[in-house]
């Protein structure tokens, strides 16, 4: 089967600042990946550009062998740091709005998660905290059926209790031939589910690895490397 | 999918469309009963009107309201529509949604100009129908058959060809030039937003001198042709001191209509080559 996610050369420029310097990088299908890094190192633009939100200035970038549009966003899921619904949307109208577009939407997967972390379908975005809209967001991208899930900061904003509950869900709901990619620097929260690191830094990739070999090979856990790695 | 995107932007524009045009048939309906209870037909009434400055007044704030909630109602919706609601759901957070779904930028742009346009058409339609519905009565009514009659067969003397030539030529002209300056705005906005800073400045900027570039086009012809143009500066109708009436028609309309069609078809695919490939959202 043929590669994932494909990087070569690919580079960002806003204006004189780099944000993505020539990185070159391969996925594999099956793997949960974290993408850590410092703030302001690339994180998100290398997000942004898997989904077509950009454009890059040099290099190519490829998800299932065809460059972003409207065929790759079929298979790509995307949680952005923001928040994206109006305010006037009930959560039936974001269900609705999600089966409308997107082929891969399990509507009953999604209504058992919104069940569970007790959101109620007829609520406003409006009324909700922030915290809460996250989740939702979340649960609409993670009820989709999609080969590659991109999560920028999926767990920032939402208590301990439903960050559990939400990585649980994470794991179980992509399949072998899926992959998620997870930007983060809450590293620790995460580490236990991770696959794959990668740790990114001024816009260049400083390590590729396997959690495994990590532990293996440095003797310490994620979390203890990055601080290593990045100490200011 | 472009149905699946009209269904969704009528829905999201409906909420501020619909309320706001009920409101102008509300006003119209209470205007029109005011107005028939005191203007029209009630001599008591006038003899009051002609006492009493007070009420004078009145009368004439009242119908300077009216005329200020008409032409609100068509700028909230012509601004909202083609530059508000296009900006802010492509090109702000809520396009991190928009364009991560798997439609092409060119069913977003003709989703948002199919939607734009149906609305723009029932407010003027909504607009007129206020402001006739508001002064109507039987004097006008009766007369109107006969006025119609003289603007249409006058028509050739001031066009050089015949109203049933020239009316549709001209709705032809004026539907494409509302299409084209859509696009041209849409343009604008999609290759303003596709720069790193100073984003609206720059789509700004940008309708600026598209907006001279026209002027400038339309200018040198009216100069060449020695016509006084009474329309805008892309549908250009007007009386020409140098040529006959139909030549002049013939002649600003198939020019009109070309400056329509290259801006219009040049903005529809600058904006769709910028949403495709120089997306660069904030």
């Amino acid at each position: 089967m043929e590669q994932l996610l494909n990087c070569q050369a690919l580079s960002k420029r806003y204006g004189y600042k780099t944000a993505l310097d020539g990185i070159s990088l391969t996925l594999e299908r099956g793997r949960i990946i974290g993408l850590l890094g410092p703030n302001g190192s690339g994180k998100t633009t290398l997000i942004k550009l898997i989904n077509g939100l950009l454009a890059p200035s040099s290099g190519s970038i490829t998800i299932n062998g065809s460059a972003p549009g409207p065929e790759t966003k079929k298979v790509v899921s995307y949680l952005p740091e923001r928040t994206y619904f109006n305010s006037w949307m009930k959560v039936t109208d974001i269900l609705n709005f999600f089966c409308d577009f997107y082929e891969d939407f399990d509507r009953n997967r999604a209504s058992d998660m919104l069940h569970r972390l007790g959101i109620d379908e007829n609520d406003r975005l409006g009324s909700m905290s922030k915290g809460t809209k996250e989740k939702v967001q979340l649960i609409m991208v993670m009820s989709r059926n999609a080969d590659l899930y991109c999560l920028d900061e999926p767990i920032g904003g939402v208590d301990p209790a439903a960050r559990d509950y939400i990585l649980q869900t994470i794991i179980t709901n992509y399949n072998e031939n899926a992959s998620v990619l997870i930007s983060t620097h809450l590293i620790a929260d995460i580490e236990n589910v991770l696959d794959d690191v990668i740790f990114i830094q001024n816009g260049h990739i400083r390590l590729h690895a396997s959690v495994d070999e990590i532990r293996e090979q440095e003797g310490k856990s994620v979390d203890a490397l990055f601080r290593e790695v990045f100490r200011c | 999918m472009l149905g699946k995107l009209i269904k969704n932007e009528f829905k999201a524009v409906n909420r501020l469309m619909i309320p706001l045009h009920l409101g102008l048939i509300a006003i119209t309906i209470i205007g029109r009963f005011y107005l028939q209870f005191t203007v029209f037909d009630n001599a008591s009434m006038s003899y009051v009107m002609a006492q009493n400055i007070w009420y004078n007044i009145l009368n004439a704030m009242l119908v300077m309201f009216y005329v200020v909630a008409l032409i609100a109602a068509a700028l909230i919706t012509w601004i909202y529509l083609s530059i508000l609601r296009f900006r802010k759901n492509l090109f702000t957070d809520e396009g991190y949604l928009m364009h991560t779904l798997p439609v092409s930028a060119s069913a977003h742009i003709w989703s948002k100009l199919i939607v734009c346009f149906i609305w723009e058409f029932i407010d003027i339609t909504l607009v007129i129908l206020s402001v006739f519905a508001l002064f109507v009565n039987m004097d006008i009514l009766r007369a109107l058959p006969q006025g119609l009659s003289e603007l249409f067969s006058s028509f050739p003397d001031a066009f050089g060809v015949p109203a049933g030539v020239g009316i549709p030529l001209y709705l032809l002209l004026f539907l494409l030039d509302s299409i084209s300056s859509i696009l041209c705005i849409y343009m604008c906005i999609a290759v303003g937003h596709s720069f790193n800073n100073h984003k609206i400045l720059a789509s700004v900027g940008i309708y600026v001198g598209v907006s001279m570039l026209q002027s400038f086009i339309s200018m040198i012809f009216t100069g060449i042709t020695g016509m006084v143009s009474y329309g805008t500066s892309s549908a250009l109708i007007g009386v020409s001191n140098t040529m006959s009436a139909a030549t002049n028609f013939w002649l600003s309309w198939i020019v009109s209509m070309i400056i329509c069609i290259v801006t219009g078809t040049a903005s529809y695919l600058l904006a769709n080559y910028f949403m495709t490939k120089k997306l660069n959202l904030e």
